[in-house]
């Protein structure tokens, strides 16, 4: 029975701030990749210290530097505040799931042959002028079971919304990898192009002073407060993407306590019209819970198997057991487990929901003040310059 | 898949895009030519009405108060001939303003906008054809999109500052330029058409950039419909 194995929901750990230094070198690029964006960088500098140092043109050029991947950062950026609104939306979606399973248990407590002792075998067994009130009890199923019946296809409804954030939580890391790569890749780039300025200011330094004086001023200094942004955007994204997942899991975690409710409740359900049988002789028809029967198992694939050697095994044992309330008993101690399985899920996954959440958002605040910065230095240099760095699909 | 097998499917995706490309151009000239017939045939009719309204209600006047004499004789025809050039001036003389391009409801907005250029079209170079193609065709595609948008998302807004205050004025800061001079390079460096070609073109990339951005949305969400639908039947061991 599935007393024997036994829910265990492990809510996922919250996630942890990623420092801008760290965030880079998650994302792996490959060697030819680096070593193309490197030979870009070599000809930039090339042309660059070629060019006189008080021409337009240089000028021109260094600012080129100020926004080197902006349109990476916007695009990375535009997808941190959709990766917030998924754990927020998360949380809400979880009491709406909650408060279907808090009215399971109402129902089913109400049903819960320990809660009347006309149950208590002992008095019953052999004693026929009670079994009227086994019949009565019997009876509460039949009006039960529709109620029961549509709060399982809420839960089902429920589990589906789920399974659709998950779905888009998919969608959204695969959009958010791909901006991180080409976030790497700038920041492959500005690395590179910190060192190979420095290293030519050294080498101009006696031969061309003021040239080394202007390659540090104004391209060295644009490329390094751009590094900046670059990896502050990247450890936003890294945090978000690491986000994304833990909402998944705690979806996962999620849909896997509603099947499992779902599967018990059935359960208890199909024991009652066998201990029904068993106990008043009588066929006990649950028309409504046999019909979601077949729509359950087939929702619930992964736990259909479960359900069937169960109900096996519960059939054999209320057959032959002189004591069939007792297997009705562990039928609904088996819905209590696993609600109070969820319940404690629930909790810690929401504290580490909103652990993450009050950090990410710290985190975005602090990086759209980056962006805000930058956007401004874009639109005072004019959208129109080219990009010396664009990076093609 | 073969080699053989993609490359004919990559040729026929290809050649389906060209006859779709040259119909959507026809169809663009088609529908051009339309206009311009519903406007004529618009303009003649109302003429008509007038010439039919004015004629016996002199003729009317006449029998009423009395014969009007020469004054009447030329008056009429002068009536006649007003109203006439009145129509005319509404039909053809008007030009769709920039002005009501800001104001124009969102989804008319490339309709107007086309209007627009087709008007600008034969006072620009040849060069700037090329853009101002361009630009329609973009103009074409966003129409569906745009009949959707909420007027209030950044999007719609930068499309209408785009189309509306942008263009135009790339356009008229083009004209003010006497003709002598848009050939002449400025301070060593590119002409005024040169100017006005590449404004064309940075116009039409934003045009394309933001139709692509109304896309992602469309894009995300069949991706993802995809995706759950995946989840929910695909078996598990076959998910990747």
């Amino acid at each position: 029975m599935a007393n024997d194995s036994e829910l265990v929901l492990t809510p996922p750990t919250p996630v942890a701030v990623v420092a801008p230094e760290k965030a880079s070198g998650l994302v792996p690029l490959d060697e030819g990749q680096k070593s193309k964006l490197t030979a870009r960088v070599e000809t930039f500098i090339g042309e660059l210290s070629a060019l006189d140092a008080n021409s337009p043109e240089f000028g021109r050029r260094a600012e080129q530097l100020m926004h080197l991947g902006h349109k990476e950062i916007a695009d990375a950026s535009g997808h941190s505040s959709r990766f917030l609104e998924r754990p927020v939306k998360a949380m809400a979606s979880e009491s709406s799931v909650g408060s279907d399973l808090a009215a399971l248990r109402r129902t089913v407590e109400d049903l819960d042959p320990g809660k009347r002792n006309l149950l208590v075998p002992k008095k019953l067994f052999g004693v026929l002028p009670f079994g009227d009130k086994v019949r009565d009890y019997f009876d509460g199923y039949k009006s039960a079971q529709s109620h029961i019946a549509s709060i399982l296809a809420r839960l089902a409804s429920g589990k589906d919304e789920l399974l659709k954030d998950n779905a888009a939580i998919d969608v959204e890391r695969q959009a958010l990898w791909a901006a991180m790569q080409r976030l790497e890749q700038m920041i492959h780039i500005s690395r590179a192009l910190d060192t190979g300025l420095e290293q030519k200011s050294l080498e101009l330094d006696t031969q061309d002073p003021a040239k080394a004086r202007a390659l540090r001023e104004s391209a060295l200094f644009a490329i390094r407060q751009r590094s900046q942004d670059l990896l502050t955007q990247m450890a936003v994204s890294v945090q978000g993407y690491l986000a994304l997942d833990l909402v998944k899991k705690n979806n996962i975690e999620l849909m896997k306590g509603v099947d499992r409710a779902s599967t018990t409740t059935v359960a208890a359900l199909r024991t009652a019209v066998t201990v029904a049988q068993a106990m008043t002789n009588q066929k006990l028809v649950l028309g409504q819970i046999t019909a979601l029967n077949t729509t359950t198992a087939n929702i619930i694939e992964s736990t259909s198997e479960l359900l069937k050697t169960q109900t096996g095994e519960i059939h054999k044992q209320a057959a032959s057991s002189t004591v069939p309330v007792e297997t009705l008993q562990r039928a609904f101690q088996n819905i209590y487990q696993t609600m109070d399985a969820i319940d404690t899920f629930k909790t810690a996954a929401l504290s580490s929901m909103k652990t993450t959440v009050s950090l990410l958002s710290d985190e975005v605040d602090k990086s759209k003040g980056y962006i805000a910065r930058a956007e401004g230095a874009a639109k005072a240099l004019g959208q129109g310059a080219s990009e010396p760095f664009k990076l093609t699909e | 898949m073969g080699k053989p097998e993609r490359l004919f499917e990559l040729a026929t995706e290809l050649l389906r895009q060209r006859l779709n490309q040259g119909t959507q151009l026809a169809k663009r000239k088609r529908k051009r030519q339309r206009r311009i017939l519903k406007r004529v045939l618009k303009g003649g009719l109302i003429m008509m009405v007038i010439t039919f309204v004015i004629i016996p209600a002199m003729i009317a006047s006449g029998f009423l108060f009395g014969p009007n004499g020469t004054e009447g004789l030329i008056a009429a025809p002068a009536v006649l001939l007003t109203a006439w050039a009145i129509v005319l001036y509404w039909t053809f003389g008007r030009k769709p303003r920039p002005r009501a391009l800001v104001q124009g409801d969102l989804p008319q907005l490339p309709a107007y906008t086309e209007e627009w250029i087709d008007e600008e079209r034969l006072r620009l170079p040849a060069n700037a054809q090329a853009p101002l193609e361009s630009i329609s065709q973009q103009l074409e595609a966003l129409t569906p999109q745009l009949a959707a948008l909420d007027v209030q998302t950044p999007a719609a807004q930068e499309l209408r500052r785009l189309l509306g205050e942008e263009l135009p004025e790339l356009v008229r800061g083009y004209h003010k330029v006497p003709p002598a001079l848009t050939r002449q390079p400025l301070y060593g460096g590119p002409s005024p058409e040169q100017h006005l070609v590449e404004g064309l073109q940075n116009i039409g990339k934003q045009v394309a950039r933001v139709h692509e951005r109304l896309a992602a949305d469309d894009l995300h969400a069949l991706a993802t419909h995809k995706r759950y639908l995946e989840l929910k039947y695909k078996p598990e061991d076959e998910q990747e």
